[in-house]
């Protein structure tokens, strides 16, 4: 049997759990488990195989460029004195980064001969990092190639600030809403929006909402209040935040400037044909040689250090390919890529279970070249795998999540000073969000040290971790209790959660909430969304 | 002649601040309701002497019992009333009074003699000053004021010297036992000594042990420090020649001690110098907590036996020497005080001859040595004394070895844990580590005393003398039967297993606050209550050291980061291999002098680019700084400053370095280095902030901005950190270094223990810059 008949890739699929289910693998950290899950009360929802390429990377470009969607081509819109200013997506998504060449460098490399033929010279290049840090020079190289990065200065290619109010101008509705926007693109006569997706939240607006402009916008996505309510992510009628999103997205539309956008979407394939690709088949079609390779990649990450095995997993890139590139409108763009979002990535399922099961990996945005901070880890469990569901959660109201990641209070010195200082000042003290939104948030937010280390060094805003924890706020109202497998006793204590030390334990743990015989889903891949019906 | 508790008298008493002193003040006042009381006390070095009778004598408990009968405001009246304090030395001829002190002691009916330097280990001139010619000065100053007083003068019943066999009470030179010594030669021998031993500890051979004794002590912290710290070791050594020469006397004329060599001699003294003066003399003999009066178990200070109960409990001392059927001779103090005021209100009856009291149980009321050790090990079974861990100790079985095998086996520990805790000052430890060392030190000044205990005390237990205690019985026998109920003094009455099981072991115990519950030492409690001391919004300054303190590194660590910026990797290598080589030359130049070492080492900078330099801030910030910060000192910092400190950084680390972290402070104290066409010198600006300048520094600063030094905290790791933390009220310790982390414990300093982050990403050994990538302008 072939590993992934890219051709005619196989959808989502959900099994349910039997005596012949062998144990299902669990990603644990920079490690993975391999886990029994109870029989005929359990089900695994596995994601689609990976689609195929749309075409050759040159000829997708080419065409998209040919065909925008309720726009002029972009050569018309480019002239000699045009203002251009070029904004993409930063580092951090798609995770794990992509293989070279990343698609935003080869669309940007053509819009940039586009503007050089046109005569254009006033060009800028920004990353939209929003409240993340700075891209380094080795990540920019990453995502632009050498031949971009080698034809600008640091004055003209550089991150997003989301701190200096002075490089940020605030476009304002006669309704009264505000939104703040990088002033290079506010003023800008053409902005070029080069985004790369692998999930529908991250479509459209978002690049600009959440890349280019400050806390308070942000902030009205995601706080104390919303989390409170609906927080799909994936499921863009229902979504509190998805609403607030596209209504700065209108704002900026009539107030800001003129935006050709252009959204590659990838798809899921993190691991590929190479030695991992066992990671990325099922496991009931592991053959002798897969359960080999898996052994021995098991042995080989336990066996090294922590900072080996973290550098080991920082340096992987995923060898995605582009399955849809279009380019023109936001919100046409937007919605085209959406639809190929979902067709890749939803896996449909009937009914919600009492228990959700989901093992983290470290991969994830805010952990490239570092570490997945405790802080990020519960993000990515309950912000983003819960809230990954169109319809319904995959798990009941009342019900349980077990989660299976290290949880140790591991925090990069450089990256994310500001989580070190929330982890230890203000988790030790309280995790409720409206207490911390009181007590805490003005300081993180505007303390002038992560201001300084923000703009001199590579540390994430001090109002991140705030955001990260109001991510929480929906799965914390939602289920009664989250136990984490295998993580650190005292940190796992002080986020609030339960520690067990195996999957069995955090199962007998779940009994006492849910009772004897509780149904059970577990999710295989972050990236997938369940349509919950 | 008779005692009559409702006399009228004035009496005059020495020594009163002392444990006996005390209770016996607290006895008349209570006891003998007609008396009047004038207390001869030593002024204190910042307090009067009025002050210190009421800090040291009143507001004692001994005086609870009185105070609560009679009300607050009765109490101080009846003192302000009934009690004269005078300003008085008996270290100094004519008692250092002056005219009013005189008159009030020419007032007085008896002068009860109780001041001595009872220290055991007391050094031979200052036992000679007071306990040989304190009986003398006072006999002498008496006929000056031709007062025909009555001169109690308590000794000791040690003055019998070490001997088997009775002891009656009667004075030495009429026994065969005596050795005859001219005391005025003991005086004046005794006071060579002092001058001899301080000259020895003037000789340069001499001083420059001290100084080495004070470096290893204290490291690089100085010349100030080190000099105080010099001259404070020296006095130490001289003292303990005095302490050893007191002994070794003591010893060649067949007493235990210098204690009751002085006393024997002060007797003596007294004997020919007293003229006209009735003299009676008490000997008690070891002296231990109240029987009843004025409560039971009451006792003042540490005296002989608790430090040895003490160190037994606490399992460090398994042997004492002595005999199991010998007798240990103990007498409650109340019934000394009893027979003091028996003596005093039964007076003198004027004949030349001085009458002597022992007030002992030995003869009359035996305690034996191996009773004791059984009642102390039931009732430390029961009561154990509890562990930092929370852990009860065992009590170990107590064996009546010979004097020398208890030293022996004592100094082989001692040698044992010396040498470990020399072997472990020679690590560079730190942190949680470096207090292994202090734990150690704990415990070899635990086993240091109780080998000094063995070895002074340990001669008391040869001594098997039976103190004949015919006087003592006969003035009990002569009290009425009402006064023999509230003043006797037979010692019959003491019930030795009551007296060791309910009164003087839970007395003791209480008193030297060892733990006696379970629970597990709470140091998280007294931590958080120093933090927020610490931490407290009036605190004014707070000053922190960089290296070691925010930042894992040294001032080699920046350097290699700066310097291999532009490298490649063969030359890296060639570098390193360079600088690790001159480490040790490093290590030794650094221990001599920190200034010396860091003009030396920053020659190295000499011809960098100061534009260079400037452009790699940030760099250093995020390549060298934060992967090694402590986040908890950076927190701590930010703490201060929004608590409204002035928060300082006072570090020899040069600006270059320290630079990105400038936005957390409002003052810095770093080198600087002089420029010349773009390039640094390798010169430094000014003398580098190192040691005594450290504080000096920010003493001038403390002064510039008008604030007080007292009320502020400093943060620091090594002992050159020490001047800087002298200089403030607030103290605190980080991940401190072997010598650093013994000083904090000492004076109880918050010592707070701070790691890196843990997720860093590079972790190298030497903290070479990342290999240059190629900048996005350059290519």
């Amino acid at each position: 049997m072939t590993t992934t008949p890219r051709s005619n890739p196989r959808p989502g699929f959900v099994l349910e759990v039997d005596q012949k289910t062998p144990p299902v693998v669990f990603p644990h950290g920079s490690s993975f488990t391999l886990e029994t899950l109870p029989q005929k009360t359990s089900r695994v929802l596995y994601p689609s195989e990976p689609f195929a390429a749309a075409a050759e990377t040159t000829a997708m470009i080419a065409d998209a460029f040919a065909a925008p969607q309720g726009s002029a081509p972009l050569s018309d819109l480019l002239k000699a004195n045009t203002k251009l200013t070029i904004v993409f997506s930063d580092i951090s998504y798609p995770y794990p980064a992509m293989r070279k060449p990343d698609i935003r460098q080869q669309v940007i490399e053509h819009v940039l001969e586009l503007a050089a033929s046109a005569g254009c010279d006033d060009v800028h290049l920004i990353a939209a990092t929003g409240l993340q840090r700075k891209m380094t020079d080795k990540e920019f190289r990453h995502v632009l190639g050498d031949r971009i990065c080698g034809s600008f200065d640091s004055d003209q290619l550089y991150s997003h600030n989301a701190y200096d109010r002075d490089a940020l101008t605030t476009l304002s509705a006669k309704g009264g809403e505000s939104f703040s926007l990088n002033t290079r693109v506010a003023e800008s006569d053409l902005v070029v929006a080069v985004n790369v997706c692998s999930h529908p939240t991250h479509s459209g607006w978002h690049l600009f909402t959440n890349g280019l402009s400050d806390y308070q916008a942000s902030y009205e996505q995601n706080n104390p209040t919303l989390a409170k309510k609906a927080s799909s992510v994936a499921d863009t009628k229902k979504s509190a935040a998805y609403k607030v999103a596209q209504k700065q997205g209108q704002l900026l539309d009539k107030y800001g400037p003129t935006i050709f956008h252009i959204e590659a979407v990838v798809n899921n394939n993190v691991y590929g044909d190479g030695p991992l690709r066992v990671l990325q088949k099922r496991e009931w079609e592991w053959n002798l040689r897969d359960k080999a390779a898996f052994g021995a990649l098991r042995k080989g990450l336990t066996q090294l250090a922590g900072l080996a095995s973290r550098k080991a997993g920082n340096a992987w890139r995923a060898p995605y390919e582009t399955i849809a590139l279009h380019c023109g409108d936001v919100a046409a763009v937007h919605n085209a890529s959406v639809e190929k979002l979902l067709e890749q990535n939803v896996v449909p399922v009937e009914g919600q279970s009492d228990i959700l099961t989901m093992g983290l990996s470290d991969f994830g945005p805010h952990s490239v070249d570092s570490t997945q901070n405790p802080l990020l880890a519960l993000a990515e469990g309950l912000g983003t795998v819960f809230n990954n569901y169109i319809g319904k959660p995959l798990v009941r109201k009342g019900g349980v999540i077990i989660m299976s990641h290290p949880m140790k209070a591991s925090f990069d010195p450089v990256h994310h000073s500001p989580h070190i200082d929330f982890f230890e000042e203000v988790i030790k003290e309280t995790t409720d969000a409206p207490t911390i939104e009181e007590t805490y948030a003005d300081r993180f937010v505007n303390d002038d040290w992560y201001k300084h280390l923000h703009q001199t060094g590579f540390s994430f805003h001090g109002g991140h971790p705030l955001q990260l924890w109001y991510q929480l706020g929906a799965a914390l109202t939602h289920v009664a209790q989250v136990i984490v497998v295998g993580g650190d006793t005292e940190t796992v204590r002080t986020l609030g959660l339960k520690p067990a030390s195996t999957l069995q334990d955090a199962l007998e743990m779940a009994e006492a909430v849910v009772g004897k015989d509780a149904t059970l889903s577990h999710v295989a891949s972050p990236h997938l969304i369940a349509h919950v019906s | 002649m008779t005692v009559d508790l409702s006399a009228s008298k004035r009496i005059a008493v020495t020594g009163a601040t002392g444990f006996l002193g005390t209770a016996l003040v607290e006895r008349l006042l209570r006891c003998v309701p007609n008396c009047e009381i004038v207390l001869l006390v030593r002024p204190g070095k910042k307090s009067s002497p009025e002050k210190r009778a009421k800090r040291e004598i009143f507001r004692n408990d001994a005086f609870d019992t009185h105070l609560k009968a009679v009300g607050k405001d009765q109490f101080w009246e009846e003192i302000e009333r009934r009690v004269t304090v005078i300003a008085g030395d008996v270290g100094t001829d004519g008692l250092g009074l002056d005219e009013s002190g005189r008159s009030a002691l020419k007032t007085c009916d008896t002068v009860i003699h109780s001041a001595a330097t009872v220290s055991f280990d007391a050094a031979l001139d200052t036992a000679v000053e007071v306990n040989l010619l304190g009986p003398t000065r006072i006999a002498k100053t008496l006929q000056d004021l031709e007062s025909d007083a009555h001169l109690v003068a308590v000794s000791t019943c040690y003055v019998a010297g070490n001997r088997r066999g009775k002891a009656d009470e009667e004075l030495l030179s009429d026994t065969p036992f005596h050795i005859d010594v001219d005391w005025r030669q003991e005086v004046k021998a005794a006071r060579r000594v002092r001058s001899d031993s301080d000259a020895e500890s003037r000789t340069s051979a001499k001083l420059s042990d001290f100084r080495k004794e004070a470096e290893a002590e204290l490291g690089a912290a100085g010349t100030p420090l080190l000099a105080a710290k010099t001259e404070q070791i020296r006095q130490r050594w001289a003292h303990d020649q005095l302490v050893e020469a007191g002994r070794a006397r003591a010893k060649s004329l067949g007493w235990p001690d210098a204690y009751a060599y002085t006393k024997a001699l002060g007797e003596r003294a007294l004997h020919e110098s007293k003229g006209s003066v009735p003299v009676s003399i008490v000997r008690p003999s070891i002296i231990e907590s109240a029987w009843a009066e004025p409560k039971p178990g009451w006792i003042k200070g540490f005296r002989m036996a608790e430090p040895i109960i003490i160190s037994y409990a606490r399992g460090l001392l398994k042997a004492f020497p002595g005999v199991p059927e010998g007798i240990v001779d103990v007498i409650p103090v109340d019934l000394v005080v009893a027979a003091i005021i028996n003596v005093t209100l039964r007076g003198h009856d004027k004949s030349d001859k001085i009458d002597i009291t022992q007030v002992a149980s030995g003869s009359r009321n035996p305690l034996h040595y191996r009773r004791l050790v059984t009642l102390a090990k039931e009732w430390f079974t029961q009561n154990p004394v509890y562990d930092s861990l929370g852990q009860p100790i065992a009590v170990p079985e107590f064996t009546f070895p010979g004097r020398n095998a208890v030293e022996k086996k004592l100094d082989w520990l001692q040698r044992g844990l010396t040498q470990a805790d020399k072997s472990l000052k020679l690590f560079p430890l730190r942190g949680k580590k470096a207090l292994l060392n202090a734990e150690l030190e704990d415990r070899k000044n635990q086993v240091d005393r109780a080998a000094g205990y063995v070895k002074i005390y340990g001669s008391y237990a040869e001594c098997e003398a039976l103190y004949g205690v015919d006087n003592l019985l006969g003035l009990h026998n002569s009290l009425s039967k009402a006064n023999q109920k509230a003043m006797g003094c037979d010692p019959q009455i003491v019930d030795w297993d009551h007296y060791v099981t309910k009164v003087h072991l839970p007395s003791i115990i209480k008193h030297a606050r060892v733990k006696t519950t379970p629970t597990k030492t709470d140091t998280t409690s007294r931590e958080a209550r120093l933090r927020k001391r610490v931490l407290a919004p009036e605190r004014q300054i707070a000053a922190f050291d960089f290296e070691n303190t925010i930042v894992a590194g040294n001032v080699v660590s920046n350097y290699a980061w700066l310097a291999t910026q532009n490298m490649n990797t063969f030359e890296r290598g060639r570098f390193t291999a360079k600088l690790m080589a001159e480490v040790p030359s490093f290590m030794s130049l650094d221990k001599q002098d920190r200034t010396d070492f860091l003009r030396h080492f920053y020659r190295r900078y000499e011809g960098f680019s100061v534009e260079e330099m400037a452009r790699l801030a940030p760099k250093i910030l995020t390549d060298h700084i934060l992967p090694n910060a402590y986040p908890a000192a950076l927190r701590r910092i930010r703490e201060h400053k929004r608590l409204g400190h002035h928060t300082v950084l006072v570090t020899g680390a040069l600006d270059i370095v320290i630079e990105p972290l400038k936005p957390l402070f409002d003052y810095v104290i770093c080198s600087q280095m002089t420029q010349h066409n773009g390039r640094y010198s390798g010169e430094l600006l000014d003398i580098p902030p190192t040691g005594e300048v450290r504080a000096q520094r920010l003493r001038e600063y403390a002064k510039s901005q008008d604030i007080d030094l007292g009320e502020s905290v400093a943060y620091g790791d090594s002992p050159s950190d020490l001047p800087l933390l002298d200089a403030v009220g607030f103290p605190v310790a980080v991940n401190p270094e072997t010598r650093l982390a013994s000083t904090a414990m000492k004076r109880g300093w918050l010592i707070e223990y701070w790691t890196k982050a843990q997720g860093g990403n590079t972790q190298p050994v030497l903290p070479l810059s990342p290999l240059p990538t190629k900048t996005r302008s350059s290519s």
